[in-house]
């Protein structure tokens, strides 16, 4: 793994600070991408800004009028464990469920699903962590499942 | 850069790199060997240890970036105490061939309990499919896992 720097965000606009000050930097959370990629050399980041102190005000998982708000620091396992989202969102707990391992579904956060620019992830790089209502996932609800 | 955390109920502080893995500081560092280096690429779950009471793959977790109380297999069996019971029961049922793995498997096994997954075969199956046996060893793990749970009567 090549040389790396880092550093604790101590909450949102830190990290935001943080991220740009110095070139090829890295957000981290559970890191399950992110470590493997820095070890087999696919990802070179100079430094990386540690977000595991946003977790507590940044994990939430509510049900709004619209459909269901997902905090980015939210794990894997979080959601799967949530009965509410079982019940309502059945296909997210069944997909989660069959991804990964225990292990790594609680590291994984939500958000890093998103964000991470792994090759085995389907969504996009997204501008994750650069403010807090981009950092949730939107789901429309569907009654109709 | 210098860390502090606490193993095993211990306070240390060690200087890292910021590129170390935990399971690197386990081993290299605090000599706690029994987190094994299986794949290294968070596939074979045989560094499984228990982070702020979650099971988490230790050669993905950068110390750097760990906050809760870490605890291992050692931890788990003070020297000096009487063995766990879930490691009592992967004994008794021959839970292993080469023990290679089995450090990894008794810290998933003790996270299953806690997680309540150990009471049938079928949830267990599921719940340790993180963590690989190559000896195959796996029906008397399931096994030993729900024997583990009982002797365990909910507590760690």
């Amino acid at each position: 793994m090549r040389p790396v720097t880092i550093e604790r965000a101590e909450n949102a606009s830190h990290a935001i600070d943080c991220f740009g000050r110095i070139p090829e930097t890295s957000y981290i959370v559970g890191g399950t991408s992110l470590v493997d990629q820095m070890k087999l050399d696919i990802a070179r980041p100079a430094h990386l800004v540690d977000l595991g102190d946003l977790r507590r005000d940044h994990s939430a998982i509510i049900f709004t009028s619209s459909g269901l708000s997902i905090g980015a620091f939210a794990t894997m396992t979080e959601l799967v464990d949530d009965s509410e989202v079982g019940a309502q969102f059945p296909v997210i707990s069944e997909a989660l469920r069959q991804a990964a391992s225990p292990q790594i579904r609680n590291m994984a956060s939500i958000g890093g699903n998103v964000a991470s620019a792994d090759t085995l992830q389907l969504f996009p790089r997204s501008s994750f962590g650069l403010q807090q209502e981009v950092a949730r996932l939107r789901l429309r609800r569907n009654r109709g499942r | 850069m210098n860390l502090e955390l606490t193993v095993n109920g211990n306070e240390t502080s060690v200087s890292i790199d910021p590129r170390l893995t935990l399971l690197d500081l386990l081993r290299e560092q605090l000599n706690l060997i029994g987190a094994k280096k299986g794949c290294d690429h968070g596939q074979c779950g045989a560094c499984t240890v228990i982070v702020g009471g979650k099971r988490v793959l230790s050669c993905l977790t950068l110390a750097a970036t760990v906050r809760a109380p870490v605890l291992t297999i050692e931890g788990l069996n003070p020297i000096d105490g009487p063995l766990h019971p879930m490691a009592e029961a992967f004994l008794d049922h021959d839970a292993y061939q080469c023990g290679y793995c089995t450090p990894g498997q008794i810290m998933s096994a003790v996270a299953v309990v806690a997680e309540g997954n150990a009471g049938d075969s079928e949830s267990v199956r599921l719940a340790m499919s993180g963590n690989l046996c190559r000896c195959a060893a796996y029906p008397n793990i399931v096994e030993a896992v729900l024997d583990g749970a009982r002797r365990m009567k909910g507590g760690v």
